[in-house]
């Protein structure tokens, strides 16, 4: 098992008061929470910064970790000294302390100085507590799809990995298959909720429920602003100035365009109700005018844009009045 | 291993609602905490009285996210509601953002 240097996670001295810690663990929860955060790993950080914290906050067990002494290093392979009596001594709480599922599994080292739990979690209801009835824990999966798919609806088909208690009340888990289908016009973030399908409850509490949530994969033209489309619309100045019929690309299939004369760059062109279906009545596409100045290379070329020059003169930049 | 052959069915077409009851068991609160999130805006005002409301998954979320706030952050019930804003506004301009970003700016 690794060491963990729990300091170093709060970003703290060895000596740091009990005031010190809690201002950092704040600071750090704050920058961390799963729900907040857009850090990479935010849970993990943040499943660590509760584990350091439990530990340092408390005297007790502070004490504890700092008799295992200041030379490891955070990730070293860790054996307890000889004579290691810590996790005995907190045993005897650690039945009501560490009941909150969501906090997930503190590490293998924390169990192992501190007395188990996480993956006993689930046993627990079978051995200690006759009583004991817990409802399983709740799992969630991201069913991942293309913008395509969101448009047309789809049938998912994938695998699962779902904890599950076998005979001799060992957790493990088990490959499900998992057949999802999405109808026309699924939403991005858009959740379900599959009842008792989620990790098997202990003591002859419930299954927890599965959740599924829709993420639709960014599209190499297209984006989505809720039902609405979006799509950059490249256009020759000529086509810009004179105006043209443009077939342009829709989730739905091409469909024709007529861009007007004098049209700029930035300018939205609506293609109503060609973006994802839905109630009461399906998004729109909107079409983004780009303006491509196609480059003078030869001598021809030039002389036209010089000839545009003569023939038009005009100043983009008359507002400035320099 | 064993059972390799159960295969969960899952249709998003057949999203059912929670009632009052299921979404105090699933979040397990109380109906003064469901209530209380009524009052700040948290969740939307029951037009019915409140025990015949239905209620969606997003909203058990929601009331999941409110949960971990007060318990991680000791955040009280306005500041939550807050939060619970702001991340909303946040996902919105990100999505701006990014429209921004794929079709005006090159």
């Amino acid at each position: 098992m690794e060491y963990k240097d729990y300091y170093s996670v709060l970003g703290v001295d060895r000596k740091a008061t009990a005031d010190e810690i809690k201002r950092a663990y704040r600071k750090l929860a704050r920058k961390y929470h799963p729900d907040v955060s857009k850090e990479k790993n935010a849970e993990d950080q943040f499943k660590n910064l509760q584990e350091a914290y439990e530990v340092l906050k408390d005297p007790e067990k502070r004490t504890a970790y700092d008799q295992l002494g200041s030379n490891w290093k955070s990730g070293q392979e860790f054996r307890p000294p000889p004579g290691w009596q810590g996790g005995e001594q907190f045993r005897q709480a650690r039945g009501q302390q560490f009941t909150e599922e969501d906090l997930g599994g503190f590490s293998d080292f924390f169990a192992n100085i501190f007395g188990a739990r996480g993956q006993g979690q689930a046993r627990r209801g079978f051995e200690g507590f006759g009583q004991f009835k817990q409802r399983g824990t709740d799992q969630h999966a991201v069913v991942s799809i293309s913008l395509e798919e969101a448009f047309n609806g789809s049938t998912k088909t994938f695998q699962l990995q779902i904890p599950e208690i076998d005979a001799a009340s060992n957790m493990h888990s088990s490959v499900r298959t998992l057949k999802v289908s999405i109808p026309a016009g699924a939403e991005q973030g858009q959740r379900l909720r599959l009842a008792h399908q989620g990790g098997p409850g202990a003591g002859g509490g419930q299954a927890g429920d599965l959740y599924l949530e829709i993420d639709i994969q960014p599209h190499p033209f297209f984006s989505l602003q809720n039902r609405d489309v979006y799509l950059t619309l490249p256009v020759a100045p000529w086509e810009a100035a004179l105006g043209a019929d443009i077939r342009v690309p829709t989730l739905g299939g091409p469909v024709g365009l007529k861009l007007p004369p004098g049209s700029q760059s930035n300018q939205k062109m609506r293609l109503k109700g060609r973006g994802m279906p839905g109630k009461p009545h399906p998004g729109d596409q909107y079409a983004i005018v780009q303006i491509h100045t196609p480059p003078a290379k030869t001598e021809e070329q030039k002389q036209v844009y010089e000839k545009m020059a003569q023939t038009m003169p005009y100043n983009p930049r008359k507002d400035w009045s320099l | 291993m064993k059972k390799r052959d159960i295969v969960i069915i899952a249709d998003y077409s057949s999203r059912e609602p929670l009632g009052l009851e299921e979404l105090i068991e699933l979040s397990q609160s109380s109906p003064d905490f469901i209530q209380e999130l009524i009052e700040f805006g948290i969740l939307a005002p029951a037009p019915t009285p409140v025990t015949k409301r239905e209620f969606d998954v997003d909203e058990l979320q929601r009331i999941k996210t409110v949960q971990r706030l007060q318990r991680d952050l000791e955040i009280n019930m306005a500041g939550a509601a807050l939060v619970l804003d702001l991340l909303d506004q946040l996902d919105e301009m990100q999505v701006k953002i990014a429209l921004f970003e794929k079709h005006l700016m090159r």
